[in-house]
């Protein structure tokens, strides 16, 4: 018999621990900010910040990005999960990983703590990566999502792969390259290969469902499955041997990509028949429109490469913080509403539906939380972006504190969803 | 004496199935144009409704058919139900009304 997309789900308990942990990484993170706001004046190559960027990528988008994809397979490759056995694995070993590697970056100790740490990490996204490979052999389709989302996990399983070997060249310097050329390699193969890839990936399925818009020609989207893997392969090649002009190309491949992705969902969202927006859906949309900082940061340190080390060092850190916060990070709340809501809904309604009259999955949460969530995030998000690009410390402490309040708020809804208890109306 | 059923006409079916509404879009599965033809069989009691969902691997795909199928049973208990998901013709915008169109903006 032929499932549902519904009956292919996992069970509920195994994707809303990740939502949990990630809503509280979030937290933390802000609060780490808060605390810490020079920081982000600072070289970004200081324990503090290693630690909180870790955090942020490790415990909140991709903590985040695991859980929900675990939701969403059956809905783009139409297929079960191969093993919410192994989604179990992961999840333990990735918390317990992630909560050792931020200790060892928060006292810059590149010695057992960090070993233990790479050891639990690698585990959970071998794991991870091993449960989605066994999960895509059940489909035969050979859709782009597919392809997307598979390379993507590639990506990730090399990013933490090259963190670790970055963490023993560390203490034991065997690679002649910098530590600063190596970090560039490893973050954006984390960036652009796992999280902007993943975005394309389910983005281009998510989008048009969520905006009822089936226009838009794919050409795009495989253009940019194409530039951006070539761009992230001659990019660490050219890290590696120093190539000058092979990083050139690389960014500029990676500028292609982007490009038409953003494209494609320009096109979505022009013929969408859902004309009214929820918060949500505004976020993610706002989120992809924010694409367009970084691309304008990295083009202005490609043409501009002779500036001095202050001001690269607080480009390349803007250049970061627009990447994982105005872009990812935005877009990984915005879609938190189109995913979670309807877990814990079908958890709690599926066998009373057209019975008796129930709430709608956005009476979970509290949407007066949600839109001043989505204002405090944005005005918060600006406040540090201007800190950060005139050296101004009280500015970026009040945006770190704006951005601590959108942090808890987020994390207050996403609370409120996970712990909803049936209410029959 | 005999018991007579009134037959339901399609009209009146897809009034019924008005009150069936997509949890995200908000609209209902009627002016979404996710109907796509009902037959009524007098003699073995049977209500078959042919529909779409808008998107292959919809999420919630389970809910708006058992919700359909829940509504037909409260309003029309002398017949059963058979609510089966096509794919061809695929679904696309055209197909919302006008007044879904309305919903929808």
């Amino acid at each position: 018999m032929n499932l549902t997309s519904t009956q292919k789900a996992p069970n509920p308990s195994l994707v809303t621990p990740h939502f949990v942990i990630g809503g509280f990484s979030i937290v933390l993170v802000s609060f780490i900010l808060m605390l810490n706001p020079e920081i982000l004046i600072q070289h970004y190559f200081n324990p503090t910040l290693l630690a909180a960027t870790h955090l942020l990528v490790l415990g909140f988008i991709t903590m985040i990005c695991i859980g929900a994809l675990y939701q969403l397979i059956p809905v783009i490759l139409d297929v079960k999960l191969h093993s919410e056995k192994m989604g179990w694995f992961t999840l333990s070993l990735l918390s317990i990983g992630i909560i050792f590697l931020v200790i060892a970056f928060w006292n810059f100790n590149f010695r057992f703590i960090f070993y233990l740490a790479a050891t639990f990490i690698i585990l959970a996204i071998t794991i991870f990566k091993v449960n989605l490979i066994l999960t895509a052999k059940k489909t035969t389709q050979n859709s782009l999502e597919k392809k997307f989302i598979l390379t993507a996990v590639g990506w990730l399983f090399l990013t933490v792969l090259a963190g670790l070997l970055f963490g023993i060249n560390l203490s034991n310097s065997y690679i002649s390259i910098s530590h600063l050329e190596l970090l560039k390699l490893h973050s954006h193969i984390g960036i652009f290969g796992w999280f902007i890839q993943l975005i394309m990936g389910v983005g281009s399925r998510l989008f048009p469902m969520f905006l009822l818009s089936y226009e838009a020609d794919k050409k795009p989207l495989k253009i940019a499955f194409i530039t951006i893997n070539a761009g992230l392969i001659i990019g660490a090649l050219s890290i590696l041997f120093s190539l000058k002009i092979g990083i050139i190309s690389a960014v500029i491949l990676v500028i292609i990509a982007v490009l038409n992705f953003s494209r494609f969902i320009y096109k979505t969202y022009i013929n969408r028949a859902k004309k009214k927006l929820d918060v949500g859906m505004k976020k993610s949309v706002l989120a992809i429109a924010f694409l367009i900082i970084p691309l304008i940061l990295a083009a202005v340190n490609l043409l501009s490469p002779n500036n001095s080390i202050e001001f690269n060092t607080s480009m390349a850190l803007l250049y970061g913080f627009a990447l994982l916060i105005g872009v990812i990070s935005m877009l990984i709340m915005g879609l938190t509403y189109k995913t979670l809501p309807f877990i814990i809904w079908l958890k709690e309604y599926k066998n009373v539906i057209g019975k008796q009259k129930t709430p709608l999955p956005k009476d979970l949460y509290s949407e007066k939380i949600q839109k001043f969530q989505l204002l405090t995030f944005i005005i918060g998000f600006w406040f540090i972006v201007i800190g950060i690009l005139f050296s101004m410390i009280l500015i970026i402490q009040i945006g770190t504190i704006i951005f601590f309040v959108a942090s808890i708020l987020y994390f207050i809804n996403v609370i409120k969803i996970v712990t909803h208890k049936t209410i029959l109306l | 004496m005999t018991n007579i059923v009134s037959t339901p006409t399609d009209i009146q079916i897809l009034n019924s199935l008005k009150s069936v509404i997509d949890p995200e879009l908000m609209v209902n599965i009627v002016d979404l144009g996710m109907i796509y033809n009902i037959k009524v069989n007098n003699s073995t009691h049977l209500i078959e409704v042919e529909m779409t969902l808008t998107s292959k691997g919809c999420p919630l795909g389970d809910v708006i058919m058992q919700h359909a199928t829940e509504v037909l049973k409260a309003q029309y208990p002398a017949f059963s139900s058979s609510i089966n998901i096509v794919w061809e013709p695929s679904w696309n915008p055209s197909f919302i009304t006008e007044e879904g169109k309305q919903q929808l903006e």
